[in-house]
């Protein structure tokens, strides 16, 4: 042999070493990131570790109290604070997105003057002083435009506008006005009450939509799942009377439909029949009160309403027996031209039925005494455009956007000389503003919210403010802009200082001995400080004269424009978790689209999606048409938010604004913005138009997925009773799961010998990942399917199950947002969810059985990864990306993933989502988190990449930190600590997530509770989501 | 002109076209002369054939780069033109082995006139067929780890997944195919090479020959071979496509759970193919004037193939449907109504005229022994047949269980670049196949000829 080649280990290797070197620094495509420890670590950052701070939502009027979750120093996720009085630990869809207000990437980055037609960026500086000049210039000629405001900004905007010589006025769209009006006419107190829904044994909604919008939607949704919780002496009727069924009134067993401004005589008509018939409480204004509903007998309220008169004494009946009763008026799908004769008639009615005092409530009050009402904004609007204004300063407010054309706000503000924008986004009444100077979101700056009584909430920032937007605090800002008009003596330094000044009545009143430092950090700990108000005692004061509702003419229809429960009056209509977040009556997503009949649809030969026009005599739009049972065949239907010409990319040029079909016309009684009452004209329209809807069909063909327990049934035993639609001749057999229970079979056949009990040898148990709710534990399929009880499975303790009460689900769509904030799920825009590509790992499937007047049947139901004990998708995954793994959960390797797409298409429940496109990417298109809105990311879930399956994990990092501190502490996990994102959210506390494995936790009893059952239960997947049948009530039952 | 001859091949009464006299001689004359340099047709059609193909792949590009978004697949249709390609080219690809090892175990002699269209139309099926799972998945740069091969975490495949399966029965029937390929052209190629003029192709014509000399050790070894991979190649014909139809019936959606699917899908596989052979074959007879070997008879026992699996195949349909009516899941029966009815009704009806009710005409004769009409209802039945696939993915998946998630699925044009280009990529390797190997086996057809003598003194 020759050895002429000495090729020896050390040279070989070395020469691999070259070759491999070469070719690592030759594929090399991205530099290398490196990874930079803190040198001097910050205060308040410990890597990996979260922070919570108690703060309260901006999002609306209402302030419900949250926590907001920060990790290494960014605020990632919005949370109810569950000791706070108001939402108590609910917080709803809108408030969740309210941190993508906070990371918009359309916020004003920089202060702005206007120079010419375009902005300019100016700094901090230059944009006080210019400002300023102009303030000091116009003193006694200056106008402040806030939001509501009922806090120490509020009162700071107040000595601002007041040391100027000029005005401060607080603009609010849903400001209730109407409610206001007729309690201040017929209690004498001009609030918006609490109402105690969950002591309600009946409930009749006159156009209330109470669980999205209206009132205090949280803490009432929980007092809704209180009432319909009450099964046990037949109470929680819930009557919905109104034109077009909301999602609300989706929730009720009994829709009565009444014309557009029907509910009026509904609602005397009841009250002459209670009192006619002596079945309310014995009140002192009797004859008062009979003479001012005289005329409204049940004969009239049927030619009025065209409610039966029968019907109108049996609803007034059910109300009074049921006693305490609630009827709600009031909201804006209520608000026309008789909407507070409509609050005071339901008043009345709340009156003579008893309900003052029991359920509609006094003490907690909503509190919008600093809001200008519509007449006296309307005065301002004359005087700004009479020139008594050279300054306007406006923050938190957008009545370019919000108000009518007509009433005069855009000509007016064009007259103001000088118009300056305190503002987070470029919005429609900032656009027409002079200069802009951005303020920070809540979330990073102080504050305080005192909206309802008796409660004082604290806003505190989560976070520094984020550094690409060069803001400050709105009071902040206000005080230098006052300083450099030189005002403001008496301010302290800093907007905080005024703030805890502002705080020193309440410490004085709270402290209990504590110095006020003390005291301030323990509010801010708590979210603020709150007190136990008494109830202010009410009695009759009179009635307004009531007169029927004008019939609409012929061949018009009544235009019914609600407000949305995603955007609120538009203000969340850049938020794109919101904006993908379906309409849960529709199911339409990003647009706007008019509700009409099948028969109005029929009559102008438009299918869903089509164009229609609506026209009324202030404008017309085109939109698609969505074909909707739950609307009168008068009636079209249009939801406020969209329609923004301004406000940020996810906004703007989407959908219509509906205030543009308003007409010129108020309230009679209160004088508020009629949002109704306006007639339209429907025709085919032109445009092309799109629907984009998210569900495919709204009927549930008998599959039996979401279900009902009729009460009767439910009371007399009946549980778990097969349930499976209107035939039940569909259902062939089913098989026992205990003793004197069965299993609901839908679908599907009886078993066969492979399904009888299995016998299990001595001292054998049941291993944690097989436990299952979906059969008793001693019976199992077939042997082979339990696996042994070794291995690496065997020691595992839990088994992560979910429990879902469908009877206290009201499709209000929080958890889905609060899913998307935990999970980082991206937001794929209308075209992709047109085609099937939504990401969303939950969806709330609204299914219609029966939807007409009178008894009707819609049902929603959470639907999301089952993780099924057998699941089918584990079976057919090619590359074991998705396993069962010890305690139960069906887990998703995303590492792992080819992206077969074998799983999803065996997933009966159809929950997992694909990664179509890269939505992670930045340098993507299709990049779903344009900065800032990654900062928002959670930082314990993977951000998933192009062409992987992802789906529902029962956010396990939560599960893996609550096992971490379990066990740092030297202890078992607790039920209830760990909570999913969903479950944590649920107004209603309709999910409950736990350790089935654990026979005392409260999903197991749940689980294991009569009325059980599985979606698809006949395919044997043994899911561990459990849900509980919904239970309708029947109206003849419900009696006492 | 031996009478033999005129018995087993060229009887010829209803097509007009003249019988030439094939001898040795002029056999090897007539299957060589195909093998040519090619003509300007030929070319035409190549490069037409690569533009399209080069149009998939620019679409297979967006796929890899993009995402398989840029297609219209969605929840719940994830899988549609993809695996409907895949199961339509496997399909094509089972009637080569059809013909070439189970008629060959069935000494059904008529196979020797059509066997090496049938065989070279198998493996390019396969090939192309394999082409849509390594692209179908979501990231297909890590296809390979749906082979179980040994790594350092340890991570086996789920043997459990009828995907799995799929690995293996294409794997195992691409190699047995080829081979049963390759082995059959052992001797033509050598015929080949001994003409060839250009060295380069006489070196591949010597590749091809495996240094066959004709000796009598190698025609028993080439027939001991051809008869062992004949033996191992017919399961294959019935494993490999009740393997694909397990993709669907082992899972649970309704349309698909059907233990109807392996035989179901054999008999379509076989119907498929033979109608891909008729169409082939009657192209390929007309182009290069093979009539005299391909015969009008050989046509006609095709045609029947076609028409016994039509059979088949339509027995399968009715089944399916009544299972559904009769049996107690009502999912199932909700499904086949919305398959005939529904949204997708045109679909299923183009699927069920196609392969049911047109090839009901080859019940006639002088239709049987008609190659227009046979040329268009190889047609018919492809297109059925491609239809029947797509009918069973996507209407299966369009409406499963849940309501909430019944979308209709919209073909894109990226799909429709995705099946010219499977076309495309198919008649890219047979363009090849014509020009450059015997396309009929000279070997094989010799056996029916009488055994040449020493010419007579004259």
């Amino acid at each position: 042999m020759s050895d002429s080649v000495v090729f020896n280990r050390r040279d070989f290797l070395k020469l691999v070493g070259v070759g491999v070197a070469g070719a690592a620094a030759g594929c090399a495509q991205r530099p290398a990131e490196q990874l930079v420890p803190y040198l001097v670590a910050p205060e308040d950052i410990l890597p990996g570790v979260p922070y919570f701070y108690a703060t309260t939502c901006r999002e609306c009027p209402v302030g419900c109290g949250m926590v907001a979750k920060a990790r290494e120093g960014r605020a990632i996720k919005l949370e109810g604070n569950a000791s706070h009085p108001v939402g108590q630990g609910g917080l709803c869809a809108r408030g969740q997105a309210g941190l993508q207000g906070l990371y918009d990437p359309d916020r004003t980055r920089e202060p702005m003057l206007k120079n010419g037609t375009a902005f300019k960026n100016v700094s901090w500086d230059d944009a006080t002083a210019a400002v300023g000049a102009k303030l000091a210039a116009a003193k006694g000629k200056v106008l402040v435009i806030t939001g509501h405001e009922p806090g120490a900004f509020g009162a700071l905007a107040g000595e601002f506008a007041q040391g100027l010589g000029g005005k401060h006025v607080q603009v609010e769209p849903f400001a209730y006005e109407a409610v206001r009006a007729a309690n201040l006419k017929t209690f004498g107190i001009g609030v918006v009450p609490r109402y105690d829904i969950g002591a309600a044994r009946c409930l009749v909604s006159f156009g209330a939509d109470f669980l999205e919008t209206f009132g205090a939607p949280n803490n009432q949704a929980r007092g809704w799942a209180a009432m319909r919780a009450n099964t046990a002496n037949g109470g929680g009727y819930f009557v919905a009377v109104e034109p077009r069924l909301s999602q609300t009134g989706a929730n009720a067993d009994e829709w009565v439909a009444v014309p557009a401004g029907g509910e009026l005589a509904l609602a005397l008509g009841m009250a002459r029949v209670i009192l006619a018939e002596n079945l309310g409480a014995p009140v002192g204004e009797r004859a008062t009160l009979a003479s001012a509903v005289a005329a409204f007998t049940p004969e009239a309220v049927e030619q009025q309403s065209g409610v039966k008169a029968a019907d109108v004494t049996r609803l007034a009946r059910l109300f009074a027996k049921n006693a305490p009763g609630l009827a709600l008026a009031g909201g804006i799908a209520t608000q026309g031209p008789q909407a507070a004769a409509l609050c005071a008639a339901v008043n009345l009615l709340n009156y003579v039925a008893g309900a003052v005092g029991k359920t509609v409530v006094f003490d907690r009050t909503l509190d919008f005494a600093g809001v200008a009402s519509f007449a006296e904004f309307g005065a301002v609007i004359q005087a700004m455009a009479g020139g008594a204004y050279d300054v306007v300063v406006v923050h938190g407010a957008n009545p370019a956007y919000a108000l009518p054309k007509w009433a005069g706000f855009a000509e007016a503000f064009a007259k103001v000389p000088y118009k300056v924008s305190l503002t987070g986004t470029l919005d429609e009444t900032t656009a027409l503003c002079d200069a802009v100077l951005p303020t920070a979101h809540a979330l990073e700056s102080w504050g305080d919210q005192r909206g309802t009584r008796g409660v004082y909430s604290l806003v505190q920032p989560a976070m520094k403010p984020l550094p690409m937007f060069n803001s400050q605090p709105a009071g902040e800002a206000l005080m230098a802009l006052g300083r450099a008009a030189g005002i403001g003596g008496a301010w302290p330094a800093a907007w905080l200082e005024y703030l805890k000044a502002s705080w020193k009545p309440l410490y004085a009143r709270f402290g209990n001995g504590r110095d006020f430092d003390n005291f301030w950090d323990d509010s801010l700990k708590a979210g603020g400080v709150w007190e136990d108000v008494a109830s202010s005692p009410v009695r009759w004061l009179g009635a307004p004269a009531f007169a029927p509702a004008a019939a609409a003419a012929a061949g018009t229809f009544a235009l019914v424009v609600v407000p949305s429960n995603n955007f609120y009056d538009g203000r969340g209509a850049n938020r794109p978790w919101l904006q993908e977040l379906p309409d849960m009556t529709s199911k339409s997503v990003w647009g706007s689209w008019a509700e009409i009949h099948p028969e109005t649809a029929a009559s102008l030969g438009v299918k869903n999606g089509d164009p229609v026009k609506v026209e009324t005599s202030a404008g017309s739009v085109e939109v698609p048409a969505y074909v909707y049972p739950g609307v009168r065949k008068d009636v079209v239907a249009l939801a406020l938010g969209q329609g923004h010409t301004e406000y940020g990319r996810y906004a703007k040029g989407r959908g219509v604004n509906a205030v543009s079909l308003l007409p010129q016309a108020t309230d009679a009684m209160s004088g508020a913005l009629a949002y109704q009452g306006a007639t339209a004209k429907l025709s085919r329209g032109t445009q092309s138009t799109v629907l984009y809807l998210q569900q495919g069909e709204k009927h549930q063909h008998d599959r039996g997925i979401a279900q009902i327990i009729p009460i009767a049934d439910l009371l007399s035993g009946k549980a778990s009773r097969a349930e499976g639609g209107e035939k039940p001749g569909e259902m062939v057999g089913h098989y026992s799961a205990g003793e004197g229970a069965s299993l609901p079979i839908p679908l599907m056949t009886k078993l066969g010998e492979h399904t009888e009990p299995m016998a299990h040898p001595q001292g054998w148990q049941q291993p944690a990942h097989t436990i299952t709710a979906f059969e008793s534990e001693t019976k199992a399929r077939s042997a082979r399917q339990n696996p042994v009880n070794v291995g690496s499975y065997a020691n595992a303790k839990h088994r992560w199950a979910m429990a879902i009460d469908l009877n206290s689900c009201t499709g209000c769509a929080a958890c889905v947002v609060a899913c998307y904030a935990e999970n980082n799920i991206p937001v794929v825009g209308p075209e992709l969810i047109k085609k099937g590509r939504e990401m969303a790992w939950i969806r709330i499937d609204r299914f219609e059985e029966t939807l007409a007047p009178g008894k009707m049947d819609v049902r929603f139901i959470p639907m999301m990864c089952q993780h099924c004990g057998d699941a089918p998708c584990e079976m057919v995954c090619p590359v074991y990306a998705t396993y069962h793994n010890p305690e139960g959960l069906n887990a998703q390797v995303y590492n792992r993933c080819v992206g077969t797409r074998y799983c999803s298409n065996n997933c009966p429940y159809k929950v997992r989502a694909f990664n179509w496109f890269d939505y992670s990417a930045p340098e993507k298109t299709t990049f779903a988190f344009p900065e800032p809105l990654n900062w928002q990311l959670n930082p314990d879930v993977t951000v998933r990449s192009k062409g992987v399956m992802e789906k529902c994990t029962m956010c396990v990092q939560r599960i893996l930190e609550g096992k971490g501190n379990a066990k740092d502490e030297k202890r078992d996990v607790k039920d209830g600590e760990i909570q999913t994102a969903c479950a944590q959210s649920c107004p209603t506390q309709a999910i409950t997530f736990g350790d089935l494995a654990d026979p005392d936790s409260k999903v197991h009893i749940k689980s294991f509770g009569e009325r059980k059952y599985w979606v698809f239960a006949e395919l044997n997947t043994k899911p561990g989501v459990t849900y509980l049948q919904k239970v309708p009530r029947d109206s003849s039952e419900a009696r006492a | 002109m031996s009478t033999t001859l005129q018995k087993n091949l060229a009887h010829d009464g209803v097509n007009d076209v003249p019988d030439r006299p094939v001898t040795q001689r002029s056999l090897n004359d007539d299957v060589l002369s195909m093998v040519a340099i090619p003509g300007k047709i030929w070319w035409a059609l190549f490069i037409f054939d690569l533009l399209v193909l080069g149009t998939a792949l620019a679409a297979v590009r967006n796929l890899i780069v993009h995402g398989w978004g840029v297609s219209s697949f969605m929840r719940p249709v994830m899988w549609a033109v993809d695996i409907t390609n895949f199961v339509f080219w496997v399909g094509i690809a089972h009637c080569g082995t059809l013909v070439s090892a189970v008629l060959f175990l069935f000494r059904s002699h008529f196979r020797r006139a059509v066997y090496r269209i049938a065989e070279a139309m198998t493996v390019f099926g396969v090939l192309t067929a394999a082409m849509f799972p390594a692209i179908h998945t979501g990231r297909p740069w890590f296809d390979y780890w749906l082979f179980p091969y040994p790594n350092q975490r340890q991570i086996w495949t789920n043997i459990r997944s009828p995907l799995e399966w799929d690995v293996f029965a294409v794997n195992t029937y691409l190699t047995v195919s080829s081979i049963f390929f390759l082995v059959g052209l052992i001797p033509d190629c050598a015929a080949a090479r001994d003409r060839a003029k250009h060295p380069l192709l006489k070196l591949v014509y010597t590749l091809f020959a495996f240094g066959w000399t004709g000796a009598n050790y190698q025609w028993k070894h080439f027939y001991g071979a051809y008869l062992f991979f004949a033996a191992l190649a017919t399961p294959l014909v019935f494993s490999v496509h009740s393997v694909v139809s397990w993709d669907f019936a082992m899972a649970q959606t309704p349309g698909w759970h059907s233990t109807l699917f392996a035989p179901y899908f054999v008999a379509g596989a076989i119907f498929s193919g033979v109608g891909m052979v008729i169409f082939l074959l009657v192209i390929i007879r007309k182009a290069f004037n093979m009539q005299h070997i391909v015969t009008i008879d050989h046509m006609e026992k095709l045609s029947k193939l076609v028409l016994l699996t039509s059979c088949m195949v339509g027995y399968s349909y009715l089944t399916e449907f009544f299972m559904a009516w009769y049996g107690p899941n009502k999912a199932e029966r909700d499904l086949f109504a919305f398959r005939a009815f529904g949204h997708y009704w045109w679909a299923f009806w183009i699927m069920f005229s196609c392969n049911v009710i047109f090839p009901l005409s080859l019940w006639f004769k002088p239709v049987r022994r008609n190659m227009t009409a046979l040329l268009v209802l190889s047609i018919f039945v492809n297109i059925g047949m491609w239809f029947e696939r797509f009918v069973i993915i996507v209407t299966s998946l369009t409406r499963a269980f849940n309501p909430a998630n019944w979308f209709y699925y919209r073909i894109s044009i990226t799909e429709l670049a995705l099946i010219a280009g499977s076309f495309a990529w198919f008649f890219m390797f047979f363009l090849v196949f014509v020009r450059l190997l015997p396309a009929f086996s000279i070997a094989e057809i010799k056996e029916t000829l009488p055994m040449p003598k020493r010419r007579a003194h004259s």
